[in-house]
């Protein structure tokens, strides 16, 4: 149906280009931010914004929400944006699957599920070791799924990951429920779900900048070996590639990212679903485009969603979450990809010959 | 799959009606109030003291048939949702029922806030509008070119229970604590709250619905064979597909407004049954509805019993032990 159509995008030089697609992307991100500073429940006008930083003075109401709330915040959703994209983009390109995500695949619910429990069992943990419970608990939930969905005869069917992924939030969910009425509480962890970067500080920014940008830099750094790997296991050996390996630094990365940005943001679905397939849409199959092209984008749209968000408050009267907004974008979006073909067994992300895919990552097959 | 070693259909129903009835009687048995068998017995008879009335009659009793018929209702639509779409995997979760009965409880609740006490059976109206709504969505999506596709239906229902859940939270976060920590305990299933009264709505619909199921037990074994033959046997498909589309979601969502949610009961009664008197519907429906019977009853009794006195609610062990049963399941079928 579309595979001419797709051999055509993929034999063609990716992106005409790639510089000025990057500075167009890069002045979209930054009035993202600004739109982030200018936008919230204070009004704060734009030269207010501005002398926050060229004169900053710490007894103005104004400059103080400007410099250590609102800035924190953007960069928060930027750096949450990027790690989640980017987690999605190497996640579909290692299992081959267009369903393939950190909500599907059960890392955020995973994470989310180990951090209520460290919040409970541990009252007394620091944000550093929540942090790790919630990369422990990403490698839980995605081990669960990915374990048990590959499990079948024929495969990781994009079925088979979305009921699976399903169960084991369905799972996780009711032993959360369980520890949380045992021990009676409500409404705090409903807040923490439901928070996203509401509220966060410079510490807590510090606190993950590092390991995005490790996370970050790494998937940079494995960009041409996913290219590789999204030909299939059979022909990447052929080239030469040492798919375990390859494989497991990319599950490393995308645990620390989507571990790092649970804990931060609380888990904000869908990012990590729509961005791979819009990148890929506009960059073609070569992830190093398509990796740094994830970061760019992701975290606009976390900014767009966050900023919506706030935007939202006053006219629903009550605060809405920025999960509630990513969702709304990402239902029709999932329904897309589940419905767009008749049989949805088919594990690649999109119909195109080996030899297409081949030429479009500039190896010749 | 016939195997020598299988009791006959009838002796296995038999075997069932025995075990529900000794689980009935230890689950009345079972509570911070102990009392003898005879006790129990002279009390069913009419003839037991003041306080033994009270807490068998008023308090046990209630949520003894409350739970036998909550898992009868879910365990009977998880049978006909499976059969309709020929798929192993189907039931009310995946099917985002439960979901949607979830989110039209909350709809009511937040736009008036004095619904819970002023109008009782408000809610459970509430529930079933928005579960019907939910399951209309997912098979209005679902259906392309005469024909709604099993594994698409999957899909689509999750995807569908996504965007629920988003919305739900959107709601609980304006709702008043009281109010939040009423709509947890009910969504994480528990039937702490069954009195007569709830009894009063669930008891016509589950006389009304789930003898119509057993009536189409035909239909639903010719539904086995494939669309092609059951059209070529004399069944007018779209038109009995919708039927019991209609029972099973009407059936569900009785049983979610009045017991919360049930995680994944839908899914495995129907397996086990399946397990125990084989594919035929004639037997396979009351088989799952007797298994789902004795499913909750005894997750109720466990969770009442296990942490006393915080009492654990039967949908959360219901859930945990079938998630790991559905997984079970997921790594052995082939779809």
């Amino acid at each position: 149906m579309r595979s001419r159509e797709v051999f055509r995008r993929a034999s063609a030089p990716p992106v005409a280009r790639p510089l000025a697609a990057a500075v167009a992307m890069l002045g979209l991100l930054l009035l993202g931010v600004a739109a982030s500073l200018l936008v919230g429940d204070v009004p704060i006008d734009a030269t207010a914004v501005l002398t926050a930083f060229t004169h900053h003075d710490s007894q103005l109401a104004q400059h103080v929400i400007v410099r250590d709330w609102r800035l924190p915040r953007a960069v928060a959703d930027v750096l949450v944006g990027a790690a989640l994209a980017v987690a999605g983009a190497i996640m579909q390109a290692v299992t081959r699957n267009p369903l393939a995500s950190p909500g599907i695949m059960g890392l955020t619910t995973g994470a989310s599920f180990a951090t209520v429990l460290a919040m409970v069992m541990l009252p007394a943990a620091g944000r550093p070791e929540l942090m790790l419970v919630s990369v422990a608990g990403a490698g839980l939930g995605a081990t669960m799924v990915y374990g048990l969905a590959s499990l079948s005869h024929r495969g990781l069917t994009p079925v088979r990951l979305a009921l699976t992924g399903m169960a084991v939030s369905a799972l996780l969910g009711a032993i959360g429920n369980g520890v949380m009425i045992y021990n009676e509480l409500g409404q705090d962890l409903l807040l923490w779900h439901a928070r996203g970067t509401e509220g966060v500080q410079w510490l807590d920014v510090g606190l993950f900048l590092p390991v995005a940008g490790v996370g970050l830099l790494g998937a940079v750094a494995i960009a041409p070996t996913l290219s590789i790997l999204t030909l299939g296991d059979h022909v990447a050996r052929g080239l030469g590639q040492r798919t375990r390996w390859a494989k497991c630094l990319a599950a490393a990365i995308v645990l620390v990212l989507v571990g790092g940005a649970v804990s931060l943001a609380g888990p904000v679905g869908f990012i990590g679903l729509m961005v791979p397939h819009i990148v890929r849409y506009l960059v073609g199959l070569d992830h190093r485009l398509v990796i740094p092209g994830s970061a760019l984008c992701g975290s606009l749209l976390m900014l767009v969603a966050d900023v919506t968000a706030r935007l939202a408050t006053t006219p629903f009267k009550a605060s809405v979450p920025v999960g509630v907004v990513t969702a709304l974008l990402g239902v029709p979006f999932f329904l897309y990809l589940a419905c767009r073909r008749p049989t949805t067994a088919r594990p690649h992300p999109e119909p195109v010959s080996q030899r297409a895919r081949g030429e479009a990552i500039g190896v010749r097959l | 799959m016939i195997r020598s070693h299988r009791l006959h259909p009838t002796a296995m129903l038999l075997v069932l009606t025995v075990t529900l009835m000794t689980v009935a009687l230890v689950s009345l048995n079972l509570g911070s109030t102990r009392m003898s068998l005879p006790q129990v017995a002279a009390t069913l008879l009419g003839q037991g003291e003041w306080t033994d009335n009270l807490v068998i009659l008023q308090m046990r009793l209630p949520r003894l048939v409350l739970s036998l018929l909550i898992g009868a209702g879910l365990a009977v639509s998880g049978v006909i949702l499976q059969g309709i779409t020929r798929n192993d995997l189907a039931s009310p979760d995946t099917l985002g029922v439960n979901a949607g009965a979830g989110l039209g409880m909350m709809f009511l609740l937040v736009m008036y806030p004095t619904a819970a006490t002023a109008l009782p059976w408000l809610l459970p109206v509430g529930a079933v509008a928005g579960a019907a709504v939910i399951t209309l969505l997912v098979f209005a999506l679902a259906y392309r070119q005469g024909s709604v596709l099993p594994s698409r239906l999957l899909l689509v229902g999750i995807a569908v229970a996504f965007g629920a859940q988003a919305a739900m939270l959107l709601f609980s976060l304006r709702m008043s604590f009281v109010m939040y920590n009423y709509v947890v305990t009910w969504m994480s299933g528990t039937l702490a709250a069954g009195d007569w009264q709830s009894l009063q709505l669930l008891l016509p619909c589950c006389l009304l619905l789930i003898p119509a199921a057993l009536s189409r037990a035909r239909v639903l074994n010719v539904f086995s064979l494939g669309d092609g033959v059951a059209a070529s046997l004399g069944v007018s498909v779209e038109r009995q597909r919708l039927l019991l589309l209609g029972v099973a979601t009407l059936l569900t969502s009785v049983c979610v407004a009045l017991g919360g949610h049930m995680g994944f009961l839908g899914l495995v009664s129907p397996h086990l049954a399946r397990r125990l008197v084989g594919g035929n519907h004639r037997v396979l429906l009351p088989a799952a509805a007797l298994c789902g019977a004795i499913l909750l009853l005894a997750a109720d009794s466990l969770g009442r019993h296990l942490f006393a006195p915080v009492e654990i609610p039967a949908g959360v062990l219901v859930g945990i032990l079938g998630g790991i049963y559905f997984l079970y399941l997921l790594g052995t079928t082939r779809d």
